[in-house]
This record gives structure tokens, C-alpha cells and sequence, in this order.
């Protein structure tokens, strides 16, 4: 615990510098702060994720009506710390020096999620909830492209206040139900008409932030406006509270009745194929990458869906691998999208924001980026052995099982969640193949000139690409720790210890294969070596069938790459079409494109609030501006409520 | 690992890993004979990838690691993939329960590979043939998953603790007279499976010469030499590998003892691959637009067949 309040405090000190010193001290000092911070939670979270460590808990006076300085460190939140001590060091030493991260903001949100993670007061816990998003509007109002910047930014500020909102609501019931200390394990009894009203509340409330449909309007937006360090700590940390909260809130309500797993694995399905299919719809390298993020949400939420089903059925083994897929997705997607985000930093602050960055061929120029971004990619596109492949590993063999179990009434939806993540992971592939080619691979469509990446920034992405292997292959080793069952809600779960045997010896079986594939790739690509030692090797233009004289405009575009699935979807991407196509003998100009939209935003969202603003429109005759009728207002109400209390 | 699993090892690869190629020559020879030729000899494809062993090779000045990497990948994932598969009745040296979703997962590496190959090239014919691949890959991946949990299903219910082979390893002529058209309807959903991941027709014509119309073979237009060698391997394998899935679904018969239960599945490849000559010589190709149908019609096949088993 020390530990934890020293990079409470470290965190504090710092944003109390970054305030008052001029830019470049400010960042330094953001950097050097991040760097203390992340190490001292490492200390704190790590032996009490391993189980070396008790669970602590650490209160302070608080002068907050109902507050309570109250901060616990428990597996599951020295698990989500893990992900933030080990992402937010590394991002903030890969971005100050280049990218456009403001110092103030980027410590205050390191240190409300630190307390979002470990809050055990119900007050304490919303108010950095909301540090968490006013820090957020800031890091993402940087002046890089103002227009986009602002619609992002208050877009994500409105829906996050509404999702405060849901959970102001939700943590008000647990309250007036008697559950102040949020870190309660075993569930709390509860009515059931509560129980269900605070698990829609904290779904609406916790899925808003985590990017879960059709609540994911303002993710995409932040992630895709933010600079590459603060996208990498939004989308593979900040996200994650969303997650986390809907875990404490699970084993906080203890049993669950089987209709919240159905919500829960219908919405997560929804949004990761719609996360997938939107990802691809859109042309933009940071969009799509955003895209993909709440398709990992989606994969998420599908898998604790999955795992409150197989609770509530009495299934342990679905259980079980539902919600450990949820957990350790949560953490492998944030060091792989943390490596994609800040792989595509590195690259745009050199190749610049101009259309040379859509060029292509910028391998040659960048071969460490271009390598960490593909790395990220194939983690992405759940290749094994990396880390993606885990978390989906999981989530299958639970669908599986739950196909499995005879009459037990969730065989069908767990085929078609089968074909669904099937579907999805081809689509991820197909879009992470585009951005990864059509970025760093081919012929450039326009002249490449950039910055040298500086050799501190390839060393991080390096240190993530590889964090991104182990991971994949340290997972089986997670699957035997005994704080496990403490980070899941499994309190009314039998023999869990049986599922996780199981699960863990499935992944151990992935090791062998896994170490064969590694072997025979530094096999085959000596042999290969080999073979071509001191044969004619020679270099040429591309074959391209005879034609020796190709350009660059004859290559395919990554637009053209996927236009057949984008072309398959468009009923459900909605995307604006434009095709002009070649006409008549001798063709002139003709094109194609699809400017990506999100239809979630444009049939729900937009036409929502242009009625609240026709309704608030109409109550315009209200106001006056004149003093005296204010204060009327006033007495009237002071009177309305004297009168009521009477 | 015991004397007895390496030696099951050795076995398994060595005929795994020599056989594959046998099967395109036995494609071949079928056409070959529909033709009224008498075609190239059955070992042609071995000698096919022993003289590009011997070459040296040729690179596009556009490419870079990425085109030298991509065969050396895609063959040591299908190679892994190999050691995963059941031969029918005989089970593969590394068996784990939910393998099938790594096997899955070993064919998208060695498919992204090729692709990103592809496109590293910076040709707009190997940009069209990898947009198709990751285009029917995406529509053939469910189909694959489902017809696997669906099969699992049919022969045992405790699947997610089974491997691959405990699931072929159950097959045998009662669980056909059983549930004859749920086996059959997984069947047709492995086969249209297999058809289109190894770029056969109707899907795709592996021997044609306008390059418009190809996906897996123009995918790999630029390669040469030895890095040609081992894509041609790795399809050859690939063949083998979905083979060998539909072939222990369709040949249900378990002796129990180990070689004549390889020697069975390895004669079901033999008439598999006769079939695959036969379907190419009887068959035209399908419009690029169908082949996206036919692919649904694989899944939808699955999912019939998983709800039948389950209702």
C-alpha cells in the first residue's frame, strides 16, 4: 500500500509542477513523474496479483459528505493496475519529446484512473471517474486539427457525463441497499428488482466508457483525435474502467440471473462484428484503429457475458473461461493497441499529417516502426502464439462448451457466437492486413520525406512488441495463479479449480505447438539462407505479369484491398459511396470511395438530440434574461418547498 | 517426451510431410486423364519443388523483409498445423484439447503472411488475388469453426475437453447410421470449406493462365526459387491438412490398429484427391460474386447441421 499512495503522490507533485513550469520542464517533469509512478505501482500490484502479497487497504479522513478516503488494493485491481503501470511509463517516455501531449492533463489522468482502479468509496469513486473524463477532454484538445479535436472532444464530454450520470444512479442504490465499501466480495443480498436496475444502470453507465454498442458513440472520435501516447493510455487502459467496473459490480451483486448474460453476450457480439465491420468501413489509419479497439470491447464483454451465463447455468467451465477471456483480453489488448497507437505516433509525428502519410511503401524508410506496427497487428488479428490469440482462445473453447452442454438451453446462441467470432477475427484480419500493407508495404503513391524516429521511441515499441510474445506465451503460467478465482466472480461457482486446470492445460498445449512454429521459422528461414548462398540473387522491377514498366498508381489501394467486404456490409456500415466508374471507349478519370460513417451515431444519436434540443427549444419561453424574474423563480421554488414540507 | 511419442512424431511427420505433395500430382493426373492426356508423372510436383530448391531467385526492388519472411512463415505454420491434424483414426503427435481453434489460427497466420507478401509487392495482380484470399478467408473461417464444433458435438458432448483426434478417433460406422444427415451436412460444409481455402474450382482455377481470374496463384506471382518452393509446399500441405478433416468425416472406420488406421485415411486422401480432379474437370468456375454465396451456403450448411445435432 505504501506503494500505491507514493505513486499517488508522485503522480500529485508532479501535475503540481507540470502546472506552474514552462512546456519542456513541465513535460520532463511528466515523464520522470509517469516513470516513478508506473514503477511503484508495478511493486504494489504485482505480488498481489501473484498472491505473494495480501490484499491492503488504505483509508484516509475525507471532509466529503458520505466520502471516505478509502483505497483498496485487491488481485482484481492490482490487475488493471498492472496494465496501467506498465502501458503509462512506456507511453509517456515514448510521446512527450515529439508528439502533442499536454504534461497537466496526462498526470491527473494516470492518477484518477490509479483511484478509479482502487477506490472503495462510492463518492471517491465517481468523482475521479470524472477527473478521468475532464482529464480525457484536455489530453484530446491539442490543437493538432482544432475542428475534429472539439466535435471529439465534447462529444466524448456529453457521453460521459451521461454515463456518470447511469452511474451516479447505480451507486446511489447500492447505497441506499447498504453496500458502501465497493470492494465487498461475495455479493451483497440484494432485492432482486435492485439488483437488476443497478446492473442496467452500471451497464449503460461502465459500457458508454468501455466503447460497448450502440453507447461506443464518443470512443471512437477520442481515440481517433488524440495524439498516439494518450490514444494508447485511453484506449487500452482508460477503456478498461468500463471493464473493471462491470467485474467489481458483479461480484458485487452476487448471483446474477441468466438474463444479464444474455444482454451481455448479445451486446458484446454486436459490437465486436460491428466494431469489425466499421474498422474496415473506415479509411483512416487512427478511426480504424479505433474501431478495432471497440471491437476488442465487444470481444470482451461477449466473454463475461459468456461467463455470467455459465454462472448462472451452473456450468463452471464456461464460467470460467468466459471471464478469465474477459480479464486477460483486457490486459493484452491494452499492450497491443498500446503498441499499434504508439507505432502510428511515431510514424505520423515524422511522416507528418499530410497525404504523404497515405503514400504507402514507408518500410523502406521506417523498418523498426513498420515492424512493431505489423507485430501489433498480427497480435491484433489474434495470430498465435502472441497475446491476442489468448483471450479469443478462451472465448472459443467457452462457446464451445456452451455448444457442448446437452439440453442445457444455450447450444444454439453459442454456435452462432462461434460463427460470429469466427466471422469477426476473419474481418479484423482482413482490416489489420490493409492497414499494415497499405501504410508500410508497396510502391509509394507520393513522395516520402520524414523525420528520423528517434532510437528512444523504436526502443519502447520494441519493449512492447515484445511484452506482446510473452504475454502470449507466459499465459498459461497466469492460469496457475492463486489469486485468479479472487479476480473473477465465482462465488457461487463449484470447483473452479477443476475449469481452470483444464483451461490452463489447453494453453499449455498451445506452448509446444507454439515453440515447434518459432523453431521451424528460424529452421526453414536458415535453410533458406542457406539455399541462396552463393546462387544468382538479383533484383528487378515487379513481375506484374510482363509488364515491366508498373507504377505506383497501378498497385491496388488499401481502399480497393477491402472493397469487397466493405462492399459486402453496406447495409450495415452505411457508408457514403462515391463510384464513378470508367465509361465509354476511351475512359477518362473515374473513381471510387467509401467515407466511413457510423450509423449508431447517425440513426440514434443525431436525431436523439436534435429532439432534445427541439424540446429544450420550446422551453426557451422560460427564460428572459431578466434578473427580477430569476429571482422569482427563486422564491417560488423556496416556497414550493416549504409549502411541500410542511 | 517418451520413445514411444517421438517415434509417433517421426511417423507422423515423415508421411504427413512427404504425402503432401503426392495428392496435387494425383489431382493432376485425374484432369490429365479427363483431358485424354496421359499428363505429367505422379511424383511431378516433387520434382517441381526440388528444382526450384535448386535455383537461385529474383526480388522486386519494391519489397522488403516482409516478401523475404511471408514463405518462410506460412510454411512453418502449416507445417505446425500438419503435426495438429488427425489422419483419421490416428492421432496427431501434439494433441490438446480445443486444438482445432489453434489449427484455425495457424492457417490465418500462414494466409496473413502470404497476404501481406502480396502486397508488399506493390502489383496491382497480387493486390487483387490478397483481397480476394482475406475476402473469401473472412467468409470461410466461421463455416470452418462451426463444422468442427458441430462434428465435436455429434460424436461426443464434452468437446472443449477433447482434442482433434479424440474427435476423429470417435468416428466409426454407427455414429454415420446414426446421424447420417447431420454428418453429411458437415460433410458438404467441410468440403466447400476445403474447396475454396485451397483455392480449387469452382472457386478458383489452380492451372489457369489469365491471372484476372486468380486468387491463390496470383497471390504469388513475385516469388521465386527456393521462397516458391516452399509456397507450393505449404499448399500442397494445406490440401493435405483440410483433406484429411473432410476424409475422416466421410471414412468413418476405426480398426483400431494404428497403421491400418493410417493406411486407411491416407487411401481416403488418395480418392479425395481423385474427387478434387473430377469436380475440376466436370466443373466450370463460379462467378467471383458466387463464390461469396457459396461460402454463406458453407456456413449456413454448419449451422443446420449444429442445430440438428442439437435439437
Amino acid at each position: 500500500m505504501p506503494m500505491l499512495v507514493g505513486a499517488l503522490l508522485v503522480v500529485a507533485v508532479g501535475a503540481l509542477f507540470a502546472l506552474v513550469l514552462p512546456r519542456r520542464m513541465a513535460s520532463g517533469i511528466a515523464v520522470l513523474a509517469t516513470a516513478i509512478a508506473g514503477a511503484c505501482l508495478l511493486a504494489a500490484s504485482v505480488p498481489v496479483a501473484l498472491g505473494a502479497a495480501l490484499p491492503q487497504d488504505f483509508s484516509a479522513p475525507w471532509s466529503v459528505p458520505m466520502g471516505s478516503f478509502h483505497l483498496g488494493l485487491d488481485p482484481l485491481s492490482a490487475w488493471f493496475l498492472l496494465a496501467l503501470g506498465l502501458i503509462a511509463p512506456l507511453a509517456a517516455v515514448h510521446g512527450f519529446a515529439r508528439q502533442p501531449v499536454r504534461p497537466f492533463p496526462w498526470l491527473v489522468l494516470v492518477g484518477a484512473l490509479l483511484v478509479v482502479f482502487t477506490a472503495r468509496n462510492a463518492v471517491l469513486f465517481l468523482v475521479a471517474w470524472e477527473v478521468v473524463s475532464l482529464a480525457s477532454f484536455f489530453l484530446v484538445l491539442h490543437g493538432r486539427d482544432a475542428d475534429a479535436e472539439e466535435e471529439a472532444g465534447w462529444t466524448y464530454l456529453v457521453a460521459s457525463h451521461l454515463s456518470t450520470a447511469f452511474l451516479i444512479a447505480a451507486l446511489v442504490l447500492l447505497g441506499t441497499a447498504g453496500v458502501h465499501d465497493l470492494g465487498l466480495a461475495g455479493g451483497a443480498a440484494l432485492a432482486p428488482g435492485t439488483r437488476d436496475a443497478v446492473f442496467l444502470l452500471a451497464l449503460v453507465g461502465f459500457g458508454t466508457k468501455a466503447g460497448l454498442m450502440p453507447f461506443h458513440v464518443a470512443s471512437p472520435g477520442l481515440y481517433a483525435a488524440a495524439p498516439g501516447p494518450v490514444a494508447a493510455l485511453l484506449a487500452g487502459v482508460a477503456s478498461k474502467t468500463g471493464i473493471y467496473g462491470l467485474l467489481r459490480c458483479a461480484t458485487l451483486l452476487g448471483d446474477i440471473p441468466e438474463w444479464h448474460g444474455w444482454t451481455l453476450l448479445a451486446l458484446g457480439l454486436l459490437t465486436a462484428f460491428f466494431g469489425a465491420v466499421l474498422a474496415l468501413s473506415h479509411a483512416d489509419l487512427r478511426t480504424s484503429l479505433a474501431y478495432s479497439s471497440i471491437e476488442n470491447v465487444g470481444l470482451v464483454f461477449a466473454a463475461l457475458g459468456l461467463g455470467s451465463l455459465g454462472l448462472a447455468k451452473g456450468n463452471t467451465y464456461v464460467a470460467v473461461s468466459g471471464y478469465l477471456a474477459a480479464l486477460l483480453h483486457a490486459l493484452h489488448h491494452g499492450l497491443f493497441k498500446g503498441l499499434l497507437f504508439l507505432a502510428t505516433g511515431s510514424f505520423l509525428a515524422s511522416a507528418g499529417e499530410g497525404p504523404g502519410a497515405r503514400a504507402g511503401g514507408w518500410w523502406k524508410v521506417f523498418p523498426g516502426v513498420g515492424a512493431a506496427f505489423l507485430a501489433g497487428a498480427c497480435t491484433c488479428a489474434a495470430l498465435p502464439p502472441a497475446c491476442g490469440f489468448v483471450g479469443e482462445f478462451l472465448l472459443l473453447l467457452g462457446a464451445l462448451e456452451a455448444a457442448s452442454v446437452p439440453r442445457a438451453g444455450f447450444a444454439v446462441p453459442a454456435v452462432l457466437s462461434l460463427a460470429v467470432l469466427g466471422l469477426t477475427a476473419g474481418l479484423a484480419a482482413a482490416n489489420l492486413a490493409r492497414l499494415a500493407g497499405g501504410t508500410f508495404l508497396g510502391t509509394p503513391r507520393a513522395p516520402l520525406a520524414a523525420a528520423p524516429v528517434p532510437v528512444a521511441e523504436r526502443a519502447i515499441l520494441g519493449v512492447l512488441a515484445f511484452l506482446c510474445l510473452a504475454a502470449g506465451l507466459l499465459a498459461p503460467q497466469v492460469l496457475q495463479l492463486a489469486t485468479l478465482p479472487a479476480m473473477i466472480p465465482l462465488a457461487s461457482a463449484s470447483a473452479p479449480g477443476i475449469a481452470l486446470a483444464e483451461l490452463a492445460a489447453s494453453l499449455r498445449g498451445v506452448l509446444l505447438p507454439a515453440a515447434a512454429l518459432l523453431a521451424l521459422v528460424g529452421g526453414l528461414g536458415l535453410l533458406r539462407a542457406r539455399l541462396l548462398d552463393g546462387r544468382p540473387v538479383h533484383e528487378g522491377p515487379t513481375w506484374d505479369c510482363g509488364f515491366a514498366a508498373p507504377t505506383a498508381r497501378m498497385q491496388y489501394t488499401p481502399a480497393s484491398f477491402v472493397a469487397p467486404l466493405v462492399a459486402l456490409f453496406r447495409a450495415l456500415h452505411r457508408g457514403r459511396e462515391t463510384l464513378r466508374p470508367p465509361r465509354g471507349p476511351f475512359p477518362a478519370r473515374a473513381e471510387h470511395s467509401v467515407a466511413g460513417s457510423d450509423p449508431g451515431r447517425r440513426f440514434l444519436y443525431d436525431p436523439l438530440f436534435r429532439l432534445v434540443a427541439r424540446c429544450a427549444g420550446r422551453l426557451g419561453w422560460i427564460q428572459h434574461g431578466y434578473v427580477q424574474v430569476y429571482l422569482l423563480y427563486i422564491a417560488a421554488t423556496l416556497v414550493v418547498l416549504m409549502v411541500w414540507k410542511l | 517426451m517418451s520413445l514411444a511419442a517421438l517415434v509417433h512424431l517421426a511417423v507422423h511427420a515423415a508421411l504427413v510431410f512427404a504425402l503432401a505433395p503426392l495428392l496435387q500430382g494425383i489431382v493432376n493426373r485425374t484432369k490429365a486423364w479427363f483431358a485424354g492426356r496421359r499428363g505429367p508423372p505422379l511424383a511431378q510436383p516433387y520434382f517441381d519443388l526440388w528444382r526450384l530448391l535448386a535455383k537461385g531467385a529474383v526480388y522486386s526492388t519494391t519489397t522488403t523483409v516482409v516478401f523475404r519472411l511471408a514463405p518462410v512463415v506460412a510454411l512453418a505454420a502449416l507445417l505446425t498445423t500438419g503435426l495438429l491434424v488427425p489422419m483419421g483414426g490416428w492421432p496427431a503427435p501434439l494433441a490438446f484439447a480445443g486444438d482445432l481453434f489453434l489449427v484455425a489460427g495457424l492457417l490465418a497466420l500462414a494466409r496473413f503472411a502470404l497476404v501481406l507478401a502480396a502486397l508488399d509487392t506493390g502489383s496491382s495482380f497480387t493486390g487483387m488475388g490478397a483481397s480476394r484470399e482475406v475476402w473469401f478467408a473472412a467468409l470461410a473461417e466461421p463455416a470452418l469453426l462451426v463444422s468442427l464444433a458441430a462434428l465435436a458435438r455429434g460424436l461426443r458432448h464434452d468437446l472443449a475437453h477433447d482434442s482433434l483426434s479424440a474427435i476423429y478417433g470417435a468416428m466409426s460406422p454407427a455414429t454415420f447410421t446414426a446421424g447420417a444427415p447431420f454428418l453429411l451436412l458437415v460433410a458438404g460444409a467441410l468440403l466447400l470449406v476445403f474447396l475454396a481455402e485451397n483455392g480449387r474450382i469452382p472457386v478458383d482455377d489452380p492451372n489457369t493462365h489469365l491471372e484476372l481470374t486468380m486468387i491463390h496463384e496470383v497471390m504469388i506471382l513475385d516469388h521465386s526459387g527456393p521462397d516458391l518452393a516452399f509456397l507450393l509446399y505449404g499448399q500442397a500441405l494445406k490440401l493435405q491438412i483440410l483433406g484429411v478433416l473432410l476424409v475422416g468425416v466421410l471414412l468413418p472406420v476405426r480398426t483400431g490398429v494404428a497403421a491400418l488406421d493410417l493406411a486407411l485415411a491416407v487411401a481416403g486422401l488418395v480418392l479425395l484427391a481423385v474427387a478434387v480432379g473430377c469436380i475440376e474437370s466436370l466443373l466450370a468456375r463460379l462467378r467471383l460474386a458466387r463464390v461469396a454465396q457459396m461460402l454463406t451456403w458453407a456456413g449456413a450448411l454448419a449451422v443446420a447441421a449444429l442445430v440438428l445435432e442439437v435439437s
